[in-house]
């Protein structure tokens, strides 16, 4: 039996907190409050502190931290990153340029991504359909020339499409270790 | 109709100014203090220049922190949380019921004097609080 930690990270509303809450299968801790840049995102509540959740991935035990997508917030992300183990960065579709923040996040977490592993899930397809794909494949691929970054289309209010793209992240930090314990 | 956000309403920074500067002119100890929103935004602050624009961001991450590990432990509502160092101390309270807190940081561990001219300003400031 194995214990990951894993970090989502990703822009304000891109779906982190929501993604949590879609695997978690305890109550997640988590740290709302009102938002009230609606012009930075229109929803009713941002995070401040983090989110929390676990879940059961006979036999691997999974533990689930969200940070605050805003960057005022950007000292939770580096308490975080320190225990995580692998990385979801997620983005909406809908966001101006969706691949500059994959670019930002990616850069800010590039540390992890090597480490650990990193998968990237792009949010709120159903909202914006665009050929968004092919770039943020591109942003990734330059940021982390070196390695492999699969990019998902993903809903973070459906659990399975969640339990996918967390199942390929561990799957990617499983080949790794094989890959070390191989070569060492 | 659209509220406006508590740190771009002129009414609710003036009123948090005055709290803030009340509280000054009663707390010797007070090295600095912010009105922040629950989201971290800061509404005002004293020194106005030199008060690290983070205090704000940080205040709310600890208060929404504290807050869920009060709920977790189920120990009823967060007064105020105070956090001591070997050179000076941090407390953060809520405003009434308002979603705005009000943090300061001392120059050593505030006594009770310290804490309640902090709670004073605080409960000014819910006091002034424009209805809406
Ligand atoms: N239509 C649609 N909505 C989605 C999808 N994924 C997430 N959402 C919605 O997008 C919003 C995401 O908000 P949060 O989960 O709070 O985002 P966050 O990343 O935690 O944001 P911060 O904590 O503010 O950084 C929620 O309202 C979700 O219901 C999707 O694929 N399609
Ligand atoms: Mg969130």
């Amino acid at each position: 039996m194995a214990e990951y930690v894993i970090l989502f990270a990703g822009p304000m509303g891109a779906g982190k907190t929501t993604a949590i809450r879609s695997l978690s299968e305890i109550e997640v801790v988590s740290t709302e409050v009102a938002n009230t840049d609606r012009e930075a995102f229109d929803k009713p509540t941002t995070t401040v502190g983090m989110d929390y959740g676990e879940i059961d991935l006979d036999p691997d035990k999974v533990r689930l931290y969200g940070v605050p997508g805003q960057a005022r917030f950007d000292f939770m992300w580096e308490i975080l990153r320190e225990r995580a183990m692998g990385l979801i960065v997620l983005v909406n579709a809908d966001a101006p340029e969706p691949e500059r923040h994959v670019y930002e996040h990616l850069t800010a977490f590039a540390e992890l991504a090597r480490r650990g592993g990193v998968v990237v899930g792009v949010t709120r397809y159903d909202l914006q359909r665009t050929d968004i794909g092919d770039r943020i494949v591109a942003t990734a691929r330059a940021v982390l020339p070196d390695r492999v970054t699969p990019v998902f289309a993903v809903d973070a209010r459906d659990q399975e499409q969640m339990r996918t793209l967390l199942l390929s992240l561990i799957a990617d930090i499983e080949t790794r270790q094989a890959v070390a314990e191989a070569a060492s | 109709m659209t509220t406006l956000a508590p740190h771009r309403d002129p009414a609710i920074v003036s009123a948090a100014s005055a709290a803030l500067a009340g509280f000054a002119a009663e707390c010797r100890l007070v090295r600095a203090a912010s009105a922040l929103t629950d989201d971290g935004f800061t509404i005002a602050r004293i020194p106005q220049v030199g008060t690290d624009e983070r205090l704000a961001s940080m205040a709310s991450t600890l208060q929404a922190l504290t807050d869920a590990v009060v709920r977790e432990l189920r120990i009823g509502r967060t007064d105020h949380l105070q956090v001591v160092a070997s050179e000076g101390a941090v407390v953060v309270r809520r405003v009434g019921t308002q979603r705005c807190a009000i943090v300061a940081v001392f120059d050593e561990p505030p006594g009770p004097d310290d804490l309640t001219d902090l709670e004073t300003a605080a409960a000014r400031l819910a006091e002034a609080w424009p209805a809406g």
